[in-house]
């Protein structure tokens, strides 16, 4: 690992660390903001990456007809979980996580 | 049955309460609309329906289609759709692909007939972007209004769509809170209604309501509000990531088996022949007729029927257009079956009901008024816990505003359509008689000195409205009775008998007004 991906590290850790501090001091805030613009995010992201790694199945069509079809549960289910998740700041987490990942495969595929 | 802490008990009560609270009115608004238009074809038939033996697309259709196909402009032949009207009429639109400058985007071009089945009498004719002209596609403004209002609330395109998208989901949000609030589901499927008329009697008419139409519930707002996001956000945003944003790559890929390009002149096999073959291979009605490249050697002629006895997938066969012979059962979507095109495929006949014919759309209209009532009544719980404070108390009287002025409204369109229908442009007053309608009914509501005097008066003016209509139909110029026994054509009869059964009821029912009384009292 150079010093330059230590310096990512550090700083990511950094902000992680200084956003728990904040979900932790405004949890009603913070819950409306992961159910609502942060669950959304997370299943637009979800169904604009699922072509990417979803196979296409027998008819060729699966990777893109899933992620339409699905549309209402890939929103209920980070809806949900934003709202029954105890631990706040390890929903945020999870929720980063997804939508980053996700945004990311996309934005590999389409650069 | 519940496991979860007090916590998450509260907050999910929150999300049950508060999505009902704050889009609880349009969610009832799309309910009840939608109930009337699992009745679409009743509906249709009641308003602008004529008489006919058979439907029209049962009767042979070839020899109108080939003259109807020498009067329009030959560009116009790289598509020709076909459906029944409401009477002995087909709708035949030869189309191409052309942008449209309203929008920007590809759009289907061309020239609308709509031709007497029988007779082959060109009663219209219509040439554009046709599906901006709904009065050329459409026989009935009334089941168009109803349609639409349902559909994306009346609001412009893909606006509406959206609204109505996150209305399902907020119904979605509303359906899972409240099963995971359950905490004795089985035992609420039969709760008993605690007398008195209490707060707690209007509960237990709520959860009862609300548990046997929870699977109906969920099916509908799943379904609701993939239909809506589809077009809006789910193809779009996949057409820009897996298709470069071209969407007829897309649509290509997902609806249209690919055909080796042959423009060779070559003359349509005898269409009466290749519907005659699909109907002995798929028992249900004919609903659609598309025949793709017509004159040439690479035709394609796709017959959409109803869902089969016992199936709930719609049906499509394939056939050479050139050649007249049948190529295969087309899945819903893509070259092969698949997970993905039957779940897509069930998406349309799991929302709109009519898998089974009439018997499965009696039971979705039973199970749409069944959630009219679970919406209006968890509104009333609400308001009642509040009762006292001014602002729910004036919120619990534009609950009872809307629950009995968006029936009336929509008794209010009907009279309008009929009204206008000898002289005036009905897909103008349709939509304008129902905003009168729906004034009328505020400022009734407003009006009434108080809650407990609302209920009288709606019951009287939806019981005069419901009575008149038939009269009101007849007198339009509709089909009698006599014509309606004579020829055998139920639809008109049912309706006229139904509205006539419901005004009576309306009228005579008093009874719960002074149920309300006391709940408002309370």
């Amino acid at each position: 690992m150079t010093a330059r991906h230590t310096g990512a590290f550090v700083a990511a850790r950094r902000i992680g660390g200084a956003l728990g501090g904040v979900i932790v001091a405004y949890p009603r805030a913070a819950r409306w903001f992961l159910a609502g613009p942060a669950a959304l995010l997370a299943s637009l992201a979800t169904m604009a990456a699922m072509p990417l790694w979803l196979p296409a199945g027998a008819g060729g069509v699966d990777d893109i007809v899933l992620a339409v079809v699905l549309t209402p549960l890939l929103w209920a289910v980070p809806f949900f979980y934003a709202c029954l998740e105890p631990e706040l700041p390890r929903c945020a987490a999870m929720l980063a996580g997804l939508t980053l990942g996700q945004a990311l495969l996309v934005a590999v595929a389409m650069g | 049955m519940s496991r979860l802490s007090q916590a998450q008990l509260r907050r999910l009560t929150a999300i049950h309460g508060w999505s009902g609270i704050t889009l609880g009115l349009l969610l009832y608004t799309v309910i009840a609309t939608g109930t009337a238009a699992v009745f679409g074809g009743e509906i249709g038939r009641w308003s602008a329906g004529g008489i006919r033996a058979a439907d029209p697309l049962e009767v042979p259709i070839d020899a109108r289609i080939r003259a109807a196909a020498t009067q329009v402009d030959p560009s116009h032949l790289d598509d020709i759709a076909i459906w029944a009207g409401e009477g002995r009429d087909i709708y035949a639109f030869f189309h191409t692909q052309a942008e449209n400058p309203g929008t920007g985007a590809p759009d289907d071009l061309g020239t609308i007939l709509r031709l007497d089945a029988t007779s082959g009498e060109v009663f219209e004719r219509n040439e554009g972007f046709i599906w901006d002209q709904p009065a050329a596609w459409d026989g009935s403004a009334l089941r168009r209004f109803l349609v639409d209002l349902h559909v994306q609330l009346y609001m412009p395109t893909p606006w509406g769509l959206i609204v109505t998208g996150i209305l399902g989901l907020a119904m979605m949000a509303a359906v899972i809170s409240g099963l995971l609030m359950h905490r004795h589901l089985l035992r609420d499927l039969f709760v008993a209604e605690r007398p008195g008329w209490r707060l707690v009697s209007a509960r237990d008419r709520h959860v009862l309501a609300a548990s046997w139409s929870l699977p109906f519930a969920f099916v509908l707002a799943f379904t609701g509000s993939f239909l809506s996001f589809a077009s809006t956000v789910g193809f779009p945003l996949l057409a820009s990531i897996a298709f470069g944003g071209d969407d007829e790559a897309m649509s290509a890929a997902l609806f249209e088996p690919p055909v080796a390009e042959d423009a060779t002149p070559a003359p349509l096999a005898d269409l009466d022949a290749i519907l005659a073959d699909s109907r002995a291979r798929a028992p249900g009605h004919v609903t659609f007729v598309e025949i793709a490249r017509f004159g040439r050697a690479d035709a394609r002629v796709h017959v959409w029927h109803d869902p089969a006895a016992g199936g709930v997938l719609y049906v499509t066969n394939l056939y050479d257009g050139a050649a007249g012979t049948f190529l295969g059962r087309q899945p819903q979507v893509g070259a092969a079956p698949s997970v993905g095109g039957t779940l897509y495929g069930l998406m349309y006949p799991l929302h709109f009901g009519h898998f089974a014919g009439i018997a499965s759309r009696i039971v979705w209209g039973a199970l749409g008024v069944a959630l009219c009532f679970v919406t209006l009544s968890g509104l009333h719980l609400w308001t009642r816990r509040r009762a006292g404070a001014a602002v729910w108390d004036g919120f619990a009287r534009s609950v009872d505003i809307v629950a009995w002025g968006l029936p009336l409204a929509m008794l209010a369109a009907a009279w309008g359509f009929l009204l206008s229908v000898p002289a005036a442009d009905p897909f103008v007053w349709t939509p304008r008689s129902f905003v009168a309608g729906a004034a009328a009914a505020i400022i009734v509501g407003i009006a009434a000195p108080d809650r407990g005097s609302l209920l009288p008066r709606y019951r009287r003016l939806l019981g005069m409205a419901c009575l008149g209509l038939p009269i009101l139909r007849l007198a339009a110029g509709g089909m009698s009775w006599a014509d309606a026994i004579l020829h055998r054509q139920p639809d008109v009869l049912t309706v006229d008998i139904l509205l006539l059964l419901a005004g009576i009821w309306f009228l005579r029912r008093r009874r719960r007004a002074g149920r309300l009384a006391l709940e408002a009292a309370e």
